[in-house]
């Protein structure tokens, strides 16, 4: 069942003036309940001003969007409760820390949200173990963690919300190899545990490759592609015409093709590419050492 | 949006006025403030009245511009003239209950409101066609002399300097660190002072840690490349006086000139 | 001007930079040994070469980055920046205007409203005189591609630009060498590029040694050298093929290894007679097509 609908959402920059500009033009999009969504398209986009739209913090100039089959600007009065539901992780998310302790900020979204002092404890806990920050870093301040633990501390804070819908703007930003790991995974298993539904917005090819079902291309505020990842990444050309680059696999992939090899062309992480080959040069009459 | 704010904003240009030598414009306008109180006659007001406009036309800045500037300011030039209206005693024009309204309150009241749009006007004049950096540095150097007597000019300038730059930083972070907070569920727009006070931690928390942050940055790069204070310190782009500058110190002193002997030879308003 | 070419006196390797036993920890109250951020460091890097340094955030890099330009100061052995102790305050400016620093944030290291303004900060802190400051200032912001930009706000270019100018206000103090400590981690890919693009022609056309911190392989790659730290000590040191032929000791640090690198490595485990140096789609395409078409 179609759990996000927009309906030819437009959304206009400084309606009225002379700097009047399109961020969205007419996007129609539907996500299914429980997919993993990759979101991508260069600075500009579109793609901020996209996600914004789902948890009411951008309303569209013309028309509709729906969460669950429910038009979110029904009642205006009730766009926070839309936002307990559909929780969003924005760019550099420990630069709103501001609790004295990691408990108390993890705990923010939850006590907004309006549930009983016992509800909120289970579900920080919850949130923190998921995130994998160890119980005896709750009670320090934000400002003691590392900059990972930060990361990880924010987005528990969303994350104790329980959204059904779980938007990250650039989640590993700035972040070394092992943080990005570590980051990649706590959304993943918050994915599969919560059956919930998520849209990953990143500049990342190769993240967006490994962790997303399908893929949604933005360019110049309007909707360039929308397929299963396997799809998109075929689309090479198409991809690098729009400014975008495609991970080095499947460019090695793309380069060995015309060279005459067969081999498909939905190759997107060392892993397929890793098999692929494999069966192809112990198949054929290859020299092995 | 918090970003729409653009008092004091820098309109990029060529003009007359934008060549000007940033220590004359600064000097003159604080001049021509002065100078639009002199007159107290309708002649006066009207030579003022009439350079300011010949500015305008000269510096390019769309007359748009100059009025959406000039917004702010109507509250006060509305209580103002109510005041004066009300309060200055003369021919009586309408009188209900305590109040007479009379006529040398009305000339009163657009007197001042003359006097005060134009100040208004020329200070704007003056950011809209000097970059903020020139303008810091034009106060630097009017001031220098005050550095015999201890007064850390360089170190003003220098503030300044870093304040705008990073107001517009500062604007775009609180609208972001605000977006996130809502998002998770910080009510900012309902409720009593009380509370709308308190929901306003979530965002100033971050604002101060964030300024700290790049205030710690900001200091290392400065110092990374070489900076020490105001000692030694040369500067790119040296200030000369040109003849347009010393053509507009003459038309200053002349109205000023003017406006004294329209207060010796004219009648009076006020 | 900037970029004697790396070869001076007579073609011989000049050093730029010598760091012997250096040892470092921040003193800050109730820090324990662990606290120790370098621990006898010694290495040396010559003009003119390209180093990209690696490791993980907290791994000491940074910190070693700072000696480099005397932001910071050894507490045990010694740093030279060419013939220059950086424990000699005399010569401070001459070390930070020799080995000029960029740093990650984009937002945070721009002084001045207008970018023209901010490129000259340096050299008017050096007190260059004006005309030469003019000279300066347009000459780094052509060898950056920003001279189009000198009058804009500097806040409102894109991040890419940002950093562009950050390196021009570096430039304009006529630095020996660069200093990036992830210029790159708070941008998009094009800006990514636009700045690893300027780093390489500025070393390449001018001669400038670069010292780049980066946790993105791909720029790793483009270096001369590549030097790993772990936990305050150096772990490698080569050209990028030696280091990434490594591949396993760098996956097992958690650090990242090219595809190309990584790909060809998985195949070469497999028992498949592939090189492990491979660095980059094209030689990694050449590679496959060797023995796939056989």
């Amino acid at each position: 069942m179609a759990f996000i609908e927009t309906k030819n959402c437009t959304v206009r920059y400084s309606p009225g003036t002379p700097f009047e500009k399109e961020a969205l033009s007419a996007v129609s999009v539907t996500v299914e309940e429980g997919e993993f969504v990759g979101v991508i398209g260069h600075t500009g986009s579109g793609k901020s001003s996209f996600v914004q739209l789902l948890n009411g913090l951008l309303k569209p100039d013309d028309g509709v969007v729906l969460i669950d089959g429910k038009n979110i600007w029904e009642n205006p009065k009730d766009i926070r409760f839309v936002r307990f539901q559909v929780g969003m992780v924005f760019q550099y998310p420990e630069h709103q820390l501001f609790e004295e302790t990691v408990y108390k900020d993890i705990a923010f979204g939850p006590t907004n949200m309006g549930l009983s002092a016992e509800e909120v404890n289970e579900r920080v806990l919850h949130a923190a173990q998921l995130v994998g920050l160890p119980q005896e870093l709750l009670e320090k301040t934000p400002f003691e963690l590392s900059g990972g633990e930060k990361r990880r501390a924010a987005i528990a804070g969303v994350l104790a919300m329980e959204p059904r819908v779980l938007i990250l703007d650039e989640p590993t930003a700035g972040l070394d190899p092992q943080g990005r790991e570590m980051i990649l995974e706590v959304i993943g298993a918050y994915h599969r545990k919560k059956k919930a539904t998520v849209l990953l917005v990143s500049h990342s090819m190769e993240d967006v490759a490994r962790v997303a079902d399908r893929v949604l291309v933005l360019n110049h505020g309007e909707v360039a592609m929308f397929e299963p990842t396997n799809m998109i990444f075929s689309r090479v050309q198409e991809l690098e015409s729009i400014g975008l680059t495609v991970p080095a696999i499947t460019k090695i992939c793309k380069g060995l093709r015309e060279k005459g090899i067969a081999l498909p062309d939905n190759i997107y992480t060392v892993e397929q590419a890793h098999a692929v080959l494999l069966s192809l040069l112990k198949g054929g009459d290859v020299r092995a050492v | 949006m918090l970003s729409d704010i653009t008092i004091g904003q820098f309109f990029p240009g060529n003009s007359v006025l934008h060549r000007l030598d940033p220590r004359v414009k600064l000097i003159l306008v604080f001049t021509y403030i002065v100078a639009v109180f002199i007159p107290d006659n309708w002649l006066g007001l009207a030579l003022s009245v009439a350079l300011l406009l010949v500015l305008i036309g000269l510096s390019r800045i769309p007359p748009k511009v100059m009025i959406k500037g000039l917004k702010p300011v109507l509250p006060l030039l509305a209580f103002t003239s109510l005041i004066n209206i009300f309060y200055v005693k003369g021919t009586i024009l309408a009188e209900f209950w305590i109040f007479k309204i009379s006529l040398e309150g009305i000339y009163t009241a657009l007197f001042i409101a003359v006097r005060i749009l134009c100040l208004i006007a020329a200070g704007s004049l003056l950011t809209y066609t000097t970059s903020p950096t020139a303008l810091t540095d034009a106060l630097e150097r009017i001031m220098s002399p005050l550095k015999v007597l201890h007064v850390p000019v360089h170190e003003i300038a220098m503030m300044m300097t870093i304040a705008l730059r990073f107001i517009p930083t500062l604007i775009e972070e609180t609208d972001k660190i605000m977006s996130a907070q809502k998002a998770r569920g910080a009510d900012m727009e309902s409720g009593n002072l009380l509370h709308r006070v308190k929901a306003l931690i979530p965002v100033l928390v971050p604002l101060f840690v964030s300024s700290f942050r790049r205030a710690y940055d900001l200091a290392t790069a400065m110092e990374c490349r070489c900076y020490h204070g105001g000692e030694g310190r040369t500067r790119l782009k040296q200030f000369h006086m040109v003849l347009a500058d010393y053509i507009a110190v003459a038309v200053m002193l002349l109205l000023v000139v003017l406006m004294i002997m329209t207060n010796l030879f004219s009648s009076a308003v006020l | 001007m900037w970029g004697y070419g790396y070869l001076e006196s007579g073609g011989k390797q000049v050093t730029m930079f010598s760091v012997n036993d250096l040892c470092f920890k921040y003193e800050e109250e109730g820090a324990d040994e662990k606290a120790v951020v370098l621990d006898n460091i010694s290495l040396n890097i010559q003009k003119g070469s390209f180093v990209a340094l690696l490791g993980h955030n907290g791994c000491g890099k940074s910190t070693l980055a700072k000696h480099f330009n005397a932001m910071l100061l050894p507490l045990g052995g010694t740093v030279f920046v060419k013939d220059m102790d950086t424990k000699d305050e005399d010569k401070v400016y001459n070390i930070r205007s020799t080995v000029g620093m960029v740093l990650q944030n984009p937002d945070n290291q721009l002084i001045s409203t207008i970018v023209e303004e901010d490129v000259a900060f340096g050299p008017e802190n050096l007190g260059v005189p004006p005309e030469e400051i003019r000279k300066r200032v347009d000459n780094a912001l052509h060898a950056v591609g920003m001279y189009d930009y000198r009058l804009h706000a500097s806040h409102k270019l894109s991040g890419g630009q940002k950093q562009r100018i950050a390196i021009a206000g570096v430039l304009a103090m006529n630095p020996e060498c660069i200093v990036l400590d992830e210029p790159t981690a708070m941008l998009d890919p094009q800006g990514r590029h636009e700045v690893m693009e300027t780093v390489c022609r500025l070393h390449r056309e001018q001669g400038i040694t670069v010292v780049l911190i980066t946790h993105y392989m791909e720029e790793a790659v483009l270096a001369d050298r590549v030097v790993v730290m772990e936990q305050g000590h150096l772990v490698m040191d080569g050209t990028p093929r030696e280091v990434f032929s490594k591949a396993q000791i760098l996956k097992d640090m958690q650090l990242d290894v090219p595809q190309p690198t990584e790909l060809c490595h998985l195949l070469h485990h497999d028992g498949v007679a592939l090189p492990t140096d491979v660095l980059t789609v094209e030689e990694c395409v050449e590679a496959l097509t060797l023995l796939l078409k056989k």
